[in-house]
C-alpha cells in the first residue's frame, strides 16, 4: 500500500515539475513565469519528497522530508518575492494584458525597446546633455556607469 | 522492475523534460529577470532530482544534500535579486 502511494506521489511530483517548466518556457513575461516556477515548482518538489518519505518509511526519512518541505515552504516565497520586486524595479516588460498595479509605488527603470538596454528616465530628465565621458556610438543617451548596462549585457 | 523503480524511471523522464525546458528559457532570456526565475526553478528541480536519486540508491544521506541544494538556490536567488535592484538604481541615489 505504501509502495503504491510512494510511486504515485513520485510520478505526480515529476508531472507537476514538468508543468512548472512548461509554464516557465511558455508564459509571456517574467512575472507570469515566476508565478509558474514558484508555486508549481514547490508542489512538484514537495510531492516527490513526500513520496520519498513513503518509499523509505522510517522516522529518520520523515524527519528529513518534513524539514526540507518546511524549509521550501518558508524560503521559496521569500526568494520569489525578492526576484519579482527586482524584476519590476529593473524594468522587465509587462505582458500587455496585465495591469501595472505598482505604478507610482515602486521606482521602475524603463527599457529601450530597440536594443533592450535600460534608459534611466529620471536621470535623463535631470541631466540635460550628455556629459564629457559619453561613449561614442551611443548618441542621445547620457553616459552611464557600467552597472545598469551590465545587467543586460548577455541579451542576444 | 518493482513498482517504485518504474515510478522512478517515469518521474526521472518527466524531470529531464522539465530541466530541458527550463534550461531553454535560461539560455533564451530575454532579460536577466527571466534567467533568474529559470535559475530558481532549476534549483527546485535539482532538489527533486536528488530526492529521486536518494530513493533509487536507498541512500538516506542524499536527502540532506537536497536540503543543502534548496539552501543554495534560495541564497542565489536573493543575491541575484539584490544585484538587479542595486544595478537598476540611478547612480546619484546609490549609497555604495
Amino acid at each position: 500500500m505504501t509502495e503504491i502511494l510512494a510511486a504515485l506521489l513520485l510520478v505526480l511530483g515529476g508531472a507537476i515539475s514538468l508543468i512548472a517548466a512548461i509554464g516557465v518556457a511558455r508564459l509571456p513575461d517574467a512575472f507570469l513565469r515566476m508565478h509558474a516556477a514558484t508555486k508549481a515548482g514547490v508542489v512538484g518538489a514537495g510531492l516527490m519528497l513526500v513520496g520519498a518519505g513513503f518509499a523509505f518509511g522510517g522516522g529518520d526519512a520523515w524527519l528529513r522530508v518534513g524539514l526540507i518541505v518546511l524549509f521550501l515552504l518558508v524560503t521559496v516565497p521569500i526568494s520569489s518575492h525578492a526576484l519579482g520586486r527586482a524584476a519590476y524595479i529593473g524594468g522587465a516588460p509587462l505582458w500587455p494584458g496585465s495591469k501595472d498595479a505598482l505604478a507610482g509605488v515602486l521606482p521602475r527603470q524603463s527599457i529601450d525597446e530597440d536594443d533592450g538596454l535600460p534608459v534611466p528616465a529620471k536621470q535623463a530628465a535631470a541631466i540635460p546633455a550628455p556629459t564629457i565621458g559619453a561613449m561614442p556610438g551611443a548618441p542621445g543617451r547620457p553616459a552611464q556607469p557600467a552597472g545598469p548596462g551590465e545587467a543586460h549585457g548577455a541579451a542576444p | 522492475m518493482t513498482l517504485i523503480g518504474a515510478a522512478l524511471a517515469v518521474s526521472a523522464l518527466l524531470l529531464a523534460a522539465a530541466v530541458a525546458l527550463t534550461g531553454w528559457r535560461m539560455l533564451r532570456g530575454p532579460g536577466i529577470a527571466d534567467r533568474a526565475v529559470a535559475m530558481d526553478l532549476l534549483g527546485l528541480l535539482a532538489v527533486g532530482a536528488t530526492t529521486l536519486t536518494a530513493v533509487a540508491g536507498g541512500h538516506l544521506a542524499l536527502l540532506d544534500i537536497a536540503l543543502g541544494l534548496g539552501l543554495v538556490g534560495f541564497v542565489g536567488a536573493v543575491g541575484v535579486a539584490a544585484f538587479i535592484t542595486r544595478a537598476s538604481r540611478p547612480p546619484e541615489a546609490r549609497d555604495d
